[in-house]
């Protein structure tokens, strides 16, 4: 996610710079074709042209729309993602009643809030296609690491580990019926945050949207000289090549923010969200720890201090 | 190929492409076990060491969570401190992803990967291009060798059989014919090339003697480099390229770059030092020794 102010001009650059630099050729060609050697016949009534202009900006404020909609709903995913652990993480803490278990085990809320944090590392490196069993190794054990090794679907076999944790609490006696379904609501919102982001990553926007306003500007951009040469003449490339930019310009951002998952700049900040949610939990774990004068290992995997992911020259991933 | 590599270093400028390969540097690290060393080297003449320090704590946050991550952090010459760097570790396999496309000539340009691949003797891992938002390929299942020396042509099948054990890959041989004409035919007697598709078919197959149980696809084409490699890319599906140093880099009057072609290739590259003939003295050390 971009957080700087300004959006350097090289970012539009390379994936704008040949289709300018045709179009200043074709100006200059349409300029000196009707200012030197007077082939008025080649200038059009700039009449027809206004409406394309309309119709096109209707297509890529609509195809703008369409592409932040995703955008903002994959962030809202993840600020919902966010929420969801918090409150996951309260319920693993309070309500597992711990005078049952064994003693001389990890406490099962503290397993079951590392599996929360698993999943949020899992997810993000789902959605980037991205191997997260060095993570996993590190939270949850190797032995963990490679029993889940066997899912294509890393993230759904976390959260299936944690309804088999709760299952085992349930047999336990540590929680009853009503605070079970009161958990297993939350793990179903965890399902369908990651279908609803599955989602938005599998369905790219409809062809038609992303196909039919790339045609209409490369055609506005080589019409364009053409109807405003007669006004203009030699000054022709100037406003055709500023007029075009802004209309490619606008087509390139609105079909790089469209795909929010794809590890670049416009992606939604996964990275540092994953790491607030790890920080939030792991502060929640050891705040619970301490009341219960629990001093076990688990917490000692963390070898070094985590600190919040800052933004890299004006990028937060 | 990956049997000595104890540490993968991850050279990073931060850039675009940097963020880019990550899933691949992740990958590498799964795969491999190896201990991940973030290197960045900086310019103190135009960074301040503690904003470096906070780009280089913030930049690929997540391999904190790895069992075994370093970050270093180094001021000077960028060229010299990687190769500085790597020069010290014998197992070291350095991911080292190119610059960002600015979509710009470059005339004055100086290849950093070019040199370093030139001075460095460890595998080094990289791509062809990088335009910003492209997504990287990220997976391995198909291995290919782009095969130009014979000599050279063993030792890479060598490493890269080795490596298609261990994942269960497919691996792919390539090789391009060159047209044959008056002008060329100094190269085939020099270099011991096939001169045919069909002789170089056969040239390939004796290369692949001894390699049982393997899945091999064996892809030749007669033509230009330039064109006929990337063709041949498409065709096979190939994901990471094994490449010798010799044919990784262009090298010109006034300068090396990576070559070309890789330009059009959409796979990954992995450049390895040709150990042949070092294997050879250290077998001679031994049974010397032995003697």
């Amino acid at each position: 996610m971009i957080v700087r102010d300004r959006l350097p001009l090289k970012r539009i650059w390379p994936q704008a710079w040949r289709r300018l630099l045709m179009l200043l050729v074709f100006d200059c060609t349409v300029a000196v074709i009707y200012s030197v050697f007077h082939h008025t016949w080649i200038s059009l009534n700039g009449l027809p042209i206004a409406p394309l202009a309309s119709a096109l900006t209707i297509f890529l404020a609509f195809r703008t729309n369409a592409a932040y909609g995703r955008w903002w709903e994959a962030r809202q995913l993840w600020g919902n993602l966010v929420n969801t652990s918090r409150s996951l993480a309260r319920q693993y803490l309070t309500m597992l009643d711990e005078s049952l278990e064994d003693p001389r085990r990890v406490p099962l809320r503290n397993t079951l809030v590392l599996h929360q944090i698993t999943f949020a590392h899992a997810l993000r490196c789902h959605l980037r296609k991205q191997s997260s069993f060095p993570e996993i190794e590190t939270l949850l054990g190797n032995d963990a690491a490679d029993e889940l090794r066997r899912f294509k679907n890393v993230p759904a076999a976390v959260v299936l580990r944690a309804g088999k944790l709760l299952k085992q609490a349930r047999e336990e006696g540590m929680i009853d019926s009503y605070k079970w379904i009161s958990i297993d609501e939350n793990l179903s919102v965890l399902a369908n945050i990651q279908g609803a982001c599955e989602r938005i990553k599998n369905t790219p926007l409809p062809r038609q949207f992303d196909y039919l306003p790339g045609v209409l500007v490369d055609a506005f951009c080589w019409l364009l000289p053409l109807a405003i040469v007669e006004d203009l003449g030699l000054m022709t490339p100037l406003a055709s090549v500023l007029i075009s930019f802004t209309f490619i310009a606008a087509d390139l951002m609105s079909r790089e923010i469209s795909n929010p998952f794809d590890n670049t700049i416009h992606d939604t900040p996964m990275t540092a969200l994953s790491r607030t949610i790890e920080m939030n939990l792991r502060e929640q774990m050891e705040e619970t720890d301490k009341e219960r004068g629990w001093s076990g290992a688990l917490i000692q995997r963390r070898r070094q201090v985590v600190h919040d992911v800052s933004p890299v020259d004006g990028f937060v991933f | 190929m990956f049997q000595q590599t104890t540490e993968i270093v991850f050279a990073t400028d931060f850039s675009d492409s940097s963020h880019a390969v990550i899933p691949a540097v992740a990958r590498w690290v799964d795969e491999l076990g190896a201990k991940l060393t973030l290197l960045h080297v900086y310019d103190p003449k135009k960074v301040i060491h503690r904003d470096a320090q906070s780009r280089l704590q913030s930049f690929f946050a997540e391999a904190d969570n790895y069992p075994d991550c370093e970050r270093v952090l180094i001021g000077g010459d960028v060229c010299e401190g990687i190769a500085t760097y790597c020069a010290r570790r014998s197992g070291a396999f350095l991911v080292l992803p190119p610059s960002d496309q600015s979509g710009l000539p470059r005339p004055w340009h100086r290849s950093m990967r070019a040199r370093l691949i030139e001075q460095l003797d460890i595998p080094i891992w990289t791509l062809g291009r990088t335009n910003v938002g492209d997504s990287e390929p990220s997976s391995d299942r198909h291995i290919g060798v782009w095969i130009t020396d014979a000599e050279e042509g063993v030792s890479q099948v060598r490493q890269a059989a080795q490596y298609v054990t261990q994942t269960g890959a497919t691996l792919h041989l390539l090789h391009v014919v060159e047209d044959v004409n008056e002008g060329s035919l100094t190269n085939p007697l020099t270099t011991r090339s096939p001169m045919g598709i069909e002789s170089a078919e056969v040239w390939l197959g004796e290369l692949l003697e001894g390699l049982r149980g393997l899945k091999v696809e064996v892809h030749v084409a007669q033509g230009s480099a330039d064109r006929e490699l990337p063709r041949l890319l498409r065709r096979s599906g190939v994901e990471m390229l094994l490449v010798s140093q010799k044919s990784a880099i262009r090298r010109s009057m006034m300068r090396s770059t990576i070559n070309p072609v890789f330009r059009k290739c959409p796979a990954s590259l992995i450049c390895v030092p040709y150990r042949g003939r070092l294997e050879d003295m250290w077998r001679g050390v031994e049974a010397s020794a032995a003697a």
